[in-house]
């Protein structure tokens, strides 16, 4: 899932299992910048989203809570925006494919 | 290491865990009910709550290793469960309370039903968030939302 | 569950043996059915420790009742009880009460059993 553009700030494509977000490098911000900010800011957050969800479901399976509910709404909310996220990814390469196409 | 690291992405420790207990703990109870009314049998179960305790600790320090997201999880033996490469094998503790009826089998029937029931409904509830866990790498896999 | 209805089948067949007898006089003596724990058929040695099975089918040692008929051709001849007919040890009340039970044993190991199934097709769907 490379990035040749450097379209997703410094760290490279989508990544689920990703550890903490602070290896990014969000120093520049040129053209673009806040279609670019806003897709960083958005990783940030499927991140935190998606941790939040394991640790829901870990809570539950374990007995740490008991609220189904919870645990539900955590993952869908996690997913959604994960999918969300994929198929932005998908658009902007498939525009960066187009544009490589274009001859000047 | 990159199947091992698929293997222990996110929730899937914990639930691989929990669904092999329930799996296994089932066949406990539907052995208790098929002797509902064996003379001199005692049913036979093992604590759920123990289990749970043990694997609440390991999902802590799983998550003091590494953030929660990757790693294997390593839960305490415990009398019960024994764990022999990948399978999992219980030893129940025959129960001693309940009554203590004239053929000397001391079966609570709606204890029974009651515990195959639950103990089903936790094994549905971890298949259900198995797969979800599954749908989320599929995704990122085939980068196919 | 076969165990419950070998149980059943010994119940209604002692139900109905009731007033039969044998040629030489004697009267049909109840069946009974003994359970154990355990599977010996099952192939494989985890699977012999769990389920239960019929230990044994024995003819119930209780005493046969009489009834005074002196005009019956098996009434007996001599001795305190001559005009007598024995009459079978089925004790129609327990055969009933035996009966209930095991049909709901059986309905109870019926449950267990489509809940074992379920969770069987729970887990494959974890394949697709």
């Amino acid at each position: 899932m490379a990035d040749p553009l450097g379209l997703i700030g410094g760290a490279g494509g989508v990544n689920p299992h990703g550890g903490s977000a602070g290896a990014r490098a969000r120093t520049d911000t040129g053209e673009g910048g806040s279609f670019k900010d806003a897709l960083v800011r958005n990783l940030d957050e499927v991140n935190a989203a998606q941790q939040e969800a394991t640790r829901a479901v870990e809570d539950l399976v374990t007995g740490e809570r008991s609220d189904i509910e919870g645990v539900i709404l955590a993952t869908r909310k996690a997913d959604d925006a994960f999918r969300m996220l994929q198929a932005l990814r998908n658009r902007v390469m498939e525009a960066y494919d187009e544009v490589k196409q274009m001859r000047v | 290491m990159l199947i091992s690291d698929l293997a222990n992405a996110g929730s899937t420790p914990v639930l691989s865990e929990m669904m092999r207990f329930a799996g296994a703990r089932q066949r406990i109870l539907a052995h208790n009910i098929a002797n509902l009314d064996t003379p001199d049998f005692r049913p036979a179960d093992v604590s759920v709550s123990d289990f749970r305790a043990a694997l609440s600790s390991a999902v802590r320090a799983r998550r003091a290793a590494g953030g929660g997201e990757s790693g294997a999880l390593a839960p305490a033996e415990t009398r019960e469960v024994v764990r022999a490469g990948e399978g999992m094998r219980l030893e129940p503790r025959t129960s001693r309370g309940g009554v203590l009826l004239h053929d000397r089998n001391n079966r609570d029937t709606e204890r029974l039903m009651q515990d195959l029931a639950e103990n089903a409904m936790v094994y549905r509830a971890t298949t259900d968030l198995l797969r979800r866990q599954g749908d989320v790498l599929r995704v990122a896999i085939t980068q196919r939302p | 569950m076969l165990a419950q209805r070998a149980r059943l089948t010994a119940a209604t067949a002692n139900m109905a043996a009731k007033d039969s007898v044998y040629p030489d006089g004697t009267p049909y003596r109840a069946k009974q059915i003994y359970f154990a724990p355990g599977d010996p058929s099952s192939r494989t040695r985890e699977g012999r420790q769990f389920g239960v099975h019929v230990a044994a089918v024995r003819e119930s040692r209780a005493e046969f009742g009489y009834r005074w008929d002196p005009g019956s051709d098996f009434a007996i001849k001599s001795g305190p009880k001559a005009g007598h007919v024995r009459t079978s040890n089925v004790d129609p009340i327990t055969e009933q009460v035996n009966a209930i039970q095991a049909t709901r044993a059986y309905e109870a190991n019926v449950v267990a059993a489509e809940t074992t199934k379920s969770m069987i097709q729970q887990a494959l769907r974890l394949l697709a």
